[in-house]
């Protein structure tokens, strides 16, 4: 990762890829601080990692599973009182397949 | 009417239990406080009818000689990061404004089951991510020990109010010290439990390989009091463990003869102010005075904290936060015919700047390409920062160090340099990393008036060591100069 430097069609690939949209002037300065951060996270390649295993939960315990059973949800008109569409007792959204 | 508030926690529990005051009566003086300290930008809803009515019941509860716990009556403050069901719940986004989510969050719900009085949802950075409370999309927290200052963040309204008495205690969340850093700046206790000890469910997630809730407030006793109702394993939060919960005031009192102190050279460096390398020293000789044992100890991998968690942070949100999306709650924002369009244009209008740049970061960091070189190399040094606490508790009990680098900074100081703002937890960062159990204790004033804070660093579920020692310093003056 050391000497990588982040294009504008990088910056403009990742916020399409993160459904964020920016006017113009906005990317350059989100190039810049990505940039100056990712500069500063460069630090780690003083480490040699090969032989380390990841760490993905500090304890190291495994996920507990519930048991099997089905048990009552959320009232349905309570969940769709915050939806901004609502539609056919559903969540509204723009439609998807013609 | 304001001298009620200056009370503790634990001594207004008791006024409660002996009738010599009522909740309604502290809970009208929170109120009041509330108003009065208005400009410091601490609340951002205030659930007045709600509180009259739950500190009423509470005095009847107290009347008939049935109180819930001895939390019954008591107001206290919620970071807006706790999904409540009868308050808005907005974690300071415009995204959010005016969310009124359908169920509470456990350690909610267990809070109203111990009768405690919920004032009001608590200002914050968006979605946790900053450090000085400048990135609420509402409006700034003030320092309550000089308004040019910031309070801290991200949890810098819940550590505000707590210092300037509008609540008895307040929750919190800690993902790279928004509990402790924000309490150093303020000038109150602050804990971080154990990675797993206290229920994530219903609280709104920002890094959830990291994010933990505890409490803010005045004296250490008062945290014992409040991590008692929130600790515990729950089957609604699969990161939380089965542990069982001490009781956390029994041997609270019980001093530090023996206890080995671990005192990590990384943490002193020459570049401390002098005024909290002061209050640190003095610390340290409190404690040997009491009996503890100092040992001088090496993290190593201490200085690659702050690379590591901005790319396990920035990950993780970056895929949390994709489901703020328009469809199912918040606000919508254009694009009625083409969904891509509409997720775009949602996320867009309701994030501010440093959500954006941390989604960006994270999104980068998982990327085609990225992952190995950036997030599987922080997941493999994060072993290595937990494999060097490890090492460090198989000579010690506890570890001290300084929170915070500084004391509160300007306003607006740290507001266009985000690297500078993420260096402002430098301390803080490699404990998340570690899922230990951290607190922030005070330790006096610097000559400006501005709080000064030592952090204790506890072996995985041993909060009840880490309140121990913080009892023990605050009882013999801390650090006070």
């Amino acid at each position: 990762m050391s000497d990588e430097t982040i294009s504008l069609n990088q910056v403009k690939h990742i916020a399409k890829l993160a459904r964020l949209s920016f006017p113009e002037e906005d990317l350059v300065s989100m190039q810049v601080d990505l940039q100056a951060i990712l500069g500063y996270i460069n630090k780690l390649e003083e480490l040699d990692t090969c032989s380390i295993d990841a760490t993905i939960h500090p304890h190291n315990i495994p996920l507990p599973l519930r048991e099997d059973h089905a048990t009552p949800a959320l009232p349905r008109e309570d969940v769709l009182k915050q939806a901004p569409e609502v539609l056919a007792n559903g969540f509204g959204v723009p439609k998807v397949i013609e | 009417m304001v001298d009620i508030l200056e009370q503790s926690l634990e001594a207004a529990c008791q006024q409660i239990r002996c009738g010599a005051i009522t909740s309604l009566a502290l809970v009208s003086a929170c109120l009041e406080k509330v108003q009065d300290t208005k400009d410091s930008g601490c609340f951002l809803h205030v659930s007045e009818s709600s509180a009259i009515q739950a500190a009423t019941q509470s005095d009847q509860r107290h009347k008939n000689r049935a109180p819930k716990s001895i939390l019954d009556g008591v107001p206290i403050g919620l970071k807006d990061i706790f999904i409540t069901r009868d308050a808005p719940t907005t974690c300071a986004s415009r995204l959010l404004e005016g969310y009124i989510p359908p169920y509470d969050s456990t350690i909610v719900a267990k809070l109203r089951e111990a009768g405690a009085i919920i004032l009001g949802k608590l200002n914050m950075d968006e979605f946790a991510m900053g450090s000085s409370n400048e990135f609420s999309a509402y409006q700034p927290v003030r320092n309550p020990h000089n308004p040019d200052k910031v309070a801290g963040g991200s949890s810098g309204g819940s550590a505000a109010a707590v210092a300037n008495h509008s609540v008895f205690a307040a929750l919190g969340t800690d993902t790279g010290g928004s509990i402790r850093q924000p309490a150093a700046f303020c000038g109150t206790v602050g804990l971080k439990p154990t990675y797993g000890r206290v229920s994530r469910f219903g609280m709104i997630a920002f890094a959830s390989s990291l994010d933990q809730a505890g409490p803010l407030t005045r004296t250490v006793r008062d945290n014992a009091i409040i991590l008692q109702a929130i600790a515990g394993y729950d089957d609604k939060d699969s990161s939380s463990v089965e542990q069982s919960v001490p009781d956390y005031l029994e041997g609270i009192e019980q001093g530090v003869q023996n206890l080995r102190v671990g005192i990590p050279r990384e943490y002193f460096e020459e570049s401390l102010p002098s005024a909290m390398a002061q209050a640190l020293a003095k610390t340290k000789k409190s404690l040997e005075e009491q009996g503890a044992e100092l040992i001088d100890i090496s993290l190593p991998h201490s200085e690659y904290g702050i690379a590591t968690y901005y790319l396990l942070a920035t990950a993780e949100a970056s895929s949390n936060l994709a489901r703020f999306d328009g469809v199912r709650y918040g606000n919508r924002v254009g694009g009625d015919d083409d969904l891509h369009a509409m997720y775009q244009n949602t996320r867009s209008a309701g994030f501010g700047p440093e959500v954006k740049r941390r989604i960006m970061l994270g999104t980068y960091a998982l990327s085609a390409g990225y992952y190995d070189a950036y997030y599987l190399k922080a997941q493999k040094v994060r072993t290595l920062i937990c494999q060097d606490f490890r090492d460090a508790f198989s000579q010690v009990d506890v570890i001290l160090t300084p929170t915070t680098p500084t004391t509160a900074f300007g306003m607006g100081e740290q507001l266009n340099d985000p690297l500078a703002m993420y260096l402002s937890d430098i301390f803080t960062v490699n404990v998340n990393l570690a899922g230990l159990p951290a607190m922030a204790l005070p330790i006096g004033f610097d000559e400006d008036n501005l709080p000064l804070s030592c952090q204790l660093i506890g072996r995985p579920w041993d909060e009840s060591t880490l309140l121990g020692v913080a009892r023990s310093i605050e009882k013999y003056g801390g650090g006070s100069i």
